[in-house]
């Protein structure tokens, strides 16, 4: 099972195979609820897109069919990425979110309790400064940064060219790198 | 490759090189070596990677996996247009496209016999098509001046 590809669990599923299913939400879950919360800036929200675009793998599984082989793999999480962009952006767009930062990482024991807290402080403020950039910007920056797409699958799944999705990296992180210079500058002096 | 370029490149994709495009990737490499330009750029680009890489999100717990299962399993699966995949390139079926491929002849048939009979002469004869350049052109009406 844990051999089998994503597309060979997508046609099984199809069928009816739960235990398939399983794996696929396994594979997947994780890096699919951190990229609703990078694009929805909310935990609650990115569990509840993550609720959704698994039950359209699930309902959709029948008719569903792999693309081109060309780029191997990435055909499956591409559409997967697209509909959790599609879900977060619905769920971006509702007036009501909850705090950012309200499921930290747990923390690390080896860590000083200052060392923590700051850490603590920082992933709030980057957070925070990534749930600041227009909507595209943010999943571009979360496609290639956080989640390692190439710019070739990012590009797929924002349906744009690789050149557009580069500009839109390129100005995420200098916008980036203004918000979060006095950051830097504080973690540095706690956290040599 | 150029400096601009290799600033863009990792201003776009980050310090590691397994982010940079493939094709790009070893000429990109190749200024590395030569440029401390390109290194210094580098290590500018490598703090703000830190700093974002500060931004860590916990793993999705167990029972929310179960979760999902659960509710998304319960769910009928959509096989309606699971049929229609017949009616797709390299799954279709003629005997389930005849009525709309003989439908297609027919009108096609008909859209040349119209388009046919309007390129014989008219049953009126060509020399009563009546030409009314001299009218519109204003050789055959006066036109009322404009107030």
């Amino acid at each position: 099972m844990t051999d089998a590809t994503d597309e060979d669990l997508m046609m099984r599923i199809g069928t009816g195979d739960r235990i398939a299913f399983g794996e696929l939400v396994r594979r997947h879950l994780d890096r699919t609820v951190g990229f609703a919360q990078r694009v929805t800036g909310s935990r609650g929200d990115a569990e509840e897109v993550a609720q959704e675009a698994f039950l359209r793998v699930w309902t959709k599984a029948p008719t569903w069919r792999a693309g081109n082989a060309e780029s191997g793999t990435a055909r499956f999480t591409t559409w997967l990425y697209r509909v959790a962009l599609n879900l977060s952006i619905d769920r971006r767009r509702r007036p009501i979110h909850d705090p950012l930062g309200e499921a930290a990482e747990p923390p690390d024991p080896a860590e000083s309790a200052v060392e923590t807290i700051a850490k603590s402080q920082l992933s709030a403020q980057v957070a925070a400064a990534v749930a600041a950039l227009p909507e595209r910007q943010r999943a571009a920056l979360a496609l290639c940064f956080y989640d390692g797409l190439s710019n070739r699958e990012a590009a797929e799944v924002l349906s744009l060219t690789p050149g557009a999705v580069e500009s839109l990296l390129v100005r995420a992180r200098r916008s980036l790198r203004q918000t979060l210079a006095g950051a830097a500058a504080e973690f540095l002096e706690v956290v040599p | 490759m150029m400096l601009w370029r290799f600033r863009r490149l990792i201003e776009a994709y980050g310090a590691d090189p397994a982010r940079w495009p493939p094709p790009e990737r070893a000429a990109a490499l190749a200024l590395l070596a030569t440029s401390a330009q390109a290194r210094s750029a580098l290590e500018d680009v490598r703090r703000l990677d830190a700093l974002l890489a500060a931004d860590r999100r916990p793993a999705a717990d167990a029972s929310l996996a179960a979760s999902v299962v659960t509710r998304a399993t319960a769910q009928p699966q959509d096989r309606a247009e699971r049929s229609n995949r017949r009616l797709e390139p390299g799954g279709w079926s003629l005997p389930r496209l005849w009525p709309q491929a003989a439908g297609l002849l027919a009108a096609a048939l008909l859209g040349f016999a119209i388009g046919w009979a309007n390129l014989l002469p008219s049953a009126f004869g060509g020399d009563e098509i009546v030409d009314l350049s001299d009218y519109v052109a204003g050789g055959g009406g006066a036109e009322e001046p404009l107030p």
